[in-house]
């Protein structure tokens, strides 16, 4: 289903899950984030992909928490001296947190390459601006065949003994060589194009980019749900509930009328797990046991 | 009419230099949280839009928007070539040459086209809206400077060496803020110095790659664009 869901919808979901997990310092709303982000990205790619990415995100925090301590000199709980510098718990953590906010937001980077595929882009850009759009659609359909083009091409240079014993520069030269051979084989091949795509109307006043993607009933309900939580715990956010800070020493985290923005974005941020999850238990559900 | 085209430019190019600062002090000023990675990535994404509709409402045709295509395939492909050495890419060589041949308009659509279309490859992520933006501008300034002019081979490998060092300047303020959520001299600093290796590859690549390709390509593109009356530039800010 989320295959079939308008791009727009889901650029627009993903916008504000990003900007909620940059805006957001509390550890609670960051470690929702972060596990919903990785559930997503589990249920669309696959376990394997994701143990990758997670080992990535674990070497990207350690190498802030790292770092962080060396620029920041706050805080309280002093943990150890190197040389002349103080190493303190608050830094240390707060290093943390910085690399899981931009841990989260790459995994929510990587949910939003697998949602939104090439066709979305261009179905995107067309909306707005078809003229990119047909140059978006125009290159992804050409960049193929272009590669093959190259392959052809420096095959027969390397069957002509070009290569052998070249130096690193004359191979950057070779390569440049085919590549300058795959302009012009190009280029007059797009007047070409671009004359039949007059002669088919393209020219004429009104065109508009085709997208097999409708808005339906259920585009309409996650634009509406995504929009009003999204901007509501955005301006919560603002007005100061679930804020924390490091310096000097860590804010208590009280259980207030703070915990509905918890549960706000724990919802919020699971809403593609849901219809996920709900799509695979009816197909299981619905499949033929015969 | 030529004027007044000419006058239309100006005021488009007012409005998007001016508004791009004005955005950055409102936001620091008005935004009560003091977020400045996501302000930073709003700000980016914003200066893409004029550019992108300066070039919608021109008056390009058929051949035009084809012939950006394939440049931008071409720009795509030399980056997937170019795969397994890294920052040793033509990338920013192919979006001057075209810039120059074609025009300012065309060099920006290259450009910043090539890096969203590339990055479905490479990964997209919060650089993406930064990289078109740069990549745009050196296309956009290279056709400013150098189009419809006699070139002078010594000013593009200049221009090449400063647009490297711009591309991971302005890259390095991204990492800075990402890293910092506020921009610090220090670590900007120090995060410069760390780069230093990256941008001698870059000015390194560029240089070679300039020397290499322009000859060639210039003399392609410009009898493509005499042969079927294309991008001629007066015609084209009507």
């Amino acid at each position: 289903m989320i295959e079939k869901q308008n791009p727009i919808t889901i650029l627009c979901y993903l916008f504000f899950v990003i900007f909620i997990t940059m805006f957001s310092t509390n550890p609670i709303m960051l470690g929702i984030s972060f596990v919903s982000g990785i559930l997503l990205y589990c249920i669309l790619c696959g376990v394997k992909k994701t143990l990758v990415r997670l080992g990535y995100f674990i070497i990207f925090v350690a190498i802030i928490a790292i770092i962080n301590p060396i620029f920041s000199r706050q805080g309280m709980t002093q943990l150890f001296w190197i040389g002349e510098f103080v190493v303190t718990l608050e830094a240390l953590l707060n290093g943390v947190a910085i690399g899981v906010i931009f841990g989260s937001v790459i995994i929510w980077f990587g949910v939003l390459n697998v949602l939104l595929c090439s066709d979305k882009i261009i179905y995107i850009f067309g909306k707005f601006t078809p003229k990119i759009g047909t140059i978006l659609s125009i290159a992804l359909g050409l960049f193929p065949k272009y590669i093959v083009q190259y392959r052809k091409i420096d095959n027969n240079l390397k069957g002509l003994g070009l290569y052998d014993g070249a130096s690193f520069l004359s191979k950057v030269k070779l390569k440049m060589h085919t590549l300058s051979t795959l302009i012009t084989w190009s280029v007059e091949g797009a007047v070409l194009l671009s004359d039949n795509m007059s002669a088919r109307g393209y020219d004429l006043k009104g065109k508009r980019v085709y997208g097999k993607y409708t808005f339906g009933v259920a585009d309409g309900i996650l634009l509406i749900v995504s929009l009003a939580l999204g901007i509501s715990i955005l301006v919560f956010m603002g007005l100061g509930s679930g804020s924390f800070y490091y310096y000097p020493t860590f804010k208590q985290i009280v259980w207030d009328s703070s915990v509905w923005i918890y549960f706000a974005t724990l919802v919020f941020m699971n809403i593609l797990v849901v219809i996920n999850l709900w799509e695979g238990a009816k197909w299981q559900f619905l499949k033929s046991k015969i | 009419m030529e004027n007044k085209a000419k006058l239309k430019n100006l005021i488009f190019y007012i409005i998007a230099f001016l508004i791009i600062p004005t955005l950055i002090i409102l936001g620091i000023v008005f935004l009560p949280a003091k977020n400045y990675a996501v302000l930073s990535i709003i700000i980016a994404v914003l200066c893409n839009i004029p550019f992108l509709l300066n070039f919608e409402k021109s008056k390009t045709n058929t051949r035009e928007v084809v012939l950006i295509a394939v440049m931008v395939a071409l720009t795509v492909v030399s980056r997937l070539i170019f795969a397994p050495l890294p920052s040793f890419k033509p990338v920013t060589a192919m979006v001057i040459i075209t810039g120059i041949a074609f025009g300012g308009r065309a060099g920006y659509v290259t450009g910043a086209m090539s890096a969203l279309l590339s990055d479905v490859f490479f990964g997209q992520g919060p650089w993406t809206p930064f990289q078109m933006l740069c990549w745009g501008l050196i296309g956009f300034f290279a056709g400013i400077l150098f189009c419809d002019k006699k070139i002078k081979l010594w000013a593009v490998v200049l221009y090449s060496i400063f647009s490297g060092v711009l591309f991971s300047v302005v890259m390095d303020i991204w990492t800075v803020i990402a890293i910092d959520n506020t921009f610090n001299f220090v670590r900007y600093g120090e995060v410069l110095l760390a780069s230093i290796p990256f941008i001698a590859i870059y000015i390194v690549s560029n240089v070679v790659f300039i020397l290499i390709l322009t000859k060639p390509f210039m003399k392609k593109l410009t009898r493509i664009k005499l042969k079927f009356d294309v991008f001629d530039n007066k015609k084209i800010s009507e």
